[in-house]
């Protein structure tokens, strides 16, 4: 027992193993930083391929002209992509793509729907789905009321 | 031609064997090659000193000036509204945008020009790192609020009670909807109540009483003033300690984190710090209840500084007199709080520990849990921090006990604080640095800038990326 304590006490003052733990500690947290620096350049990365695709989906329909930068909200394996109209006939609106990734590159829109120009992006305000929320019923709103147009 | 050189008594080597110089001769060469760099390395580490210390004041007054042209990241409180006296004297010198990749890459210089500055530190003239250092501190004063809207919740906290009789440790920011520092005051703290130690909100009120401008640029003068208080002390600390005094306080007075983030963004942790260190110089000097004192009102400002407490109970030769003057700090301070707010005043113990669930991307937790597939701090990563804290701290504790540095060991338990909260902000990290500066211990001051160097890693990769 006594030689137990005593060597577990030698274990505790030497200060090689003191470097060790230190030197541990810094590697993890040094791995642990670099790890998150790597997720989160790929998130940008990925990110700024989302907003090209909404922008290039836009422009392919004409209406590249009409839609703001869009914002995008990264998920696991789905990605959502919103961006405010900027004119139009009301009511304003934001539309919102879906988007499927597959590998770091690869990402294609499966559907999307529309929000109102301010709130969360939760079901409840969702309207005019397509794709995949259609199917899977993630639409609960309405699209807002537009206003009457003034009387002469 | 293996004959060794052989020297005269007179140290002439001219009479040396004509068939001995074939190899004598690179040899000799290389020596005099070593003996005159070796004569040269203190010029060549004057030069490269300067160098860096004017690198340095150009890089930080390029950041200070950019900063100040248009609202930008580098200025939150202004990026919807930019008001010239936010701007400060540098408003009307810039001339375009500050950009993020700019702005990297002036940090990137300022952390260049510290290291070069720091290896090269012997070869300067006292005078000239001194003014340096208090140049660069000045240039971050007149800089606007930078990377962070703190500054304008100290003069909300201190306009709710000076101007709107409300007490700060009852009200968040957003019960006077209508003050003019509302809207500079950041969206995550507008329904928080004070978490600042009672004496530092009295502090602000005469400030706040003066108007948002006064008291922004106030409570930036009081926060470099303690900035430069706390050069100073590092300095008597090192020389007291037999340590380089003009490398102690050239690693705090020029390091990039601190005069970016906390000159620049005018965080009252270097009023903390100031404290701490004077409670660190007075114990060192034999005054230990002046010591106690001090690193009470250093906790009266903010709350994390009482964990030094304890390395200076054990650390000091007479540790009750620590004791007593604590005990008397303590009193003291606890009138003025209940004095100043009542029945209020110590809701802010129970405020920090809500600040504590907080989680942000960059702090050590965080990124560990994301390591090990993670996707959030969970309950477990959370509670692996907080035993890692309490296991390091009682360590600490033993060592200095048995006989360690104790400012040394009060360097690493701030440093453990700052590795294992969630809660991890640039200025933060700085909490080990005037320890570090003073201690023996390479490895401190080595695992402090570590950390420094990895949170401004993860903070500026998303501005180039």
């Amino acid at each position: 027992m006594g030689s137990l304590r005593s060597s577990l006490s030698r274990i505790v003052h030497s200060r090689r193993s003191r470097d060790a733990v230190l030197l541990a500690a810094a590697i993890l947290v040094t791995a642990a930083t670099v790890n998150a620096l790597a997720g989160q350049v790929t998130r940008l990365h990925r990110q700024a391929l989302d907003r090209r695709l909404f922008q290039a989906r836009v422009a392919a329909a004409g209406r590249a002209h009409e839609f703001d930068l869009p914002r995008v909200f990264a998920g696991v394996r789905v990605d959502r992509a919103c961006a405010p109209r900027r004119g139009g006939p009301p009511p304003a609106h934001r539309l919102c793509f879906v988007m499927r990734t597959q590998g770091p590159l690869f990402r294609r829109i499966v559907g999307g729907y529309r929000l109102p120009l301010r709130g969360t992006d939760v079901r409840r305000h969702r309207y005019g789905c397509f794709g995949v929320p259609a199917r899977t019923g993630r639409c609960g709103g309405a699209p807002p009321h537009a206003k009457p147009p003034r009387a002469a | 031609m293996t004959e060794r050189r052989t020297m005269l008594p007179d140290g002439d080597s001219s009479h040396v064997a004509l068939n001995a110089t074939v190899n004598v001769a690179p040899r000799e060469r290389r020596l005099r090659r070593a003996g005159s760099l070796r004569g040269a390395w203190p010029v060549m580490r004057g030069i490269g000193g300067y160098g860096a210390l004017v690198a340095l004041v150009v890089a930080g007054t390029a950041i200070a000036v950019g900063a100040a042209g248009h609202s930008s990241f580098l200025v939150p409180s202004g990026r919807r509204h930019h008001p010239a006296w936010m701007a400060g004297p540098f408003g009307g010198l810039a001339h375009g945008k500050m950009t993020g990749a700019l702005f990297v890459l002036l940090l990137l210089a300022m952390c260049a020009a510290y290291g070069v500055a720091v290896a090269c530190s012997r070869g300067l003239d006292r005078r000239g790192a001194i003014a340096a250092i208090v140049l660069l501190q000045v240039v971050f004063l007149l800089a606007p609020p930078l990377l962070s809207t703190d500054i304008f919740s100290y003069v909300d906290y201190g306009r709710l009670g000076a101007v709107h009789g409300l007490n700060p440790y009852a009200h968040g920011a957003s019960s006077a909807l209508a003050d003019p520092a509302f809207p500079f005051t950041g969206h995550l703290w507008r329904h928080t109540r004070s978490v600042y130690g009672p004496p530092f909100t009295l502090m602000t009120y005469p400030l706040a009483a003066l108007g948002v401008p006064a008291a922004m640029w106030g409570l930036k003068v009081i926060m470099a003033l303690s900035s430069l208080g706390i050069c100073a002390l590092v300095w008597r600390c090192a020389r007291d300690r037999g340590l380089d005094p003009v490398r102690a306080a050239m690693l705090f007075g020029l390091n990039p984190v601190v005069l970016v983030y906390a000159v620049g963004g005018g965080h009252n942790d270097l009023l903390m710090l100031a404290l701490a260190m004077l409670g660190v110089a007075c114990v060192i000097n034999g005054r230990e209840r002046g010591g106690g004192g001090a690193l009470v009102a250093s906790a009266a400002v903010k709350a994390s500084a009482i964990a030094l407490l304890p390395f200076m109970v054990l650390g000091a030769v007479r540790p009750r007199r620590v004791l007593v003057g604590a005990a008397v700090g303590i009193a003291v301070v606890a009138v003025i709080a209940v004095a100043g707010f009542g029945s209020h005043a110590f809701t802010f113990v129970s405020d920090i520990g809500k600040q504590q669930t907080l989680v942000s991307g960059n702090s050590v937790p965080s990124e560990v849990a994301q390591l090990f597939g993670a996707d959030r701090v969970t309950t477990v990563v959370r509670l692996g921090g907080q035993i890692l804290l309490v296991t390091a701290i009682v360590y600490l504790l033993w060592r200095t006990k048995r006989g360690d540095d104790w400012v040394a060991a009060s360097g690493w338990a701030m440093l453990a604080v700052s590795v294992t909260t969630t809660w991890l902000l640039a200025w933060y990290t700085l909490w080990a640095l005037p320890f570090a500066t003073i201690s023996r211990q390479w490895r401190l001051l080595a695992a402090t800038l570590l950390l420094e160097a990895l949170f401004l890693a993860h903070g500026i990769t998303p501005l180039v990326a």
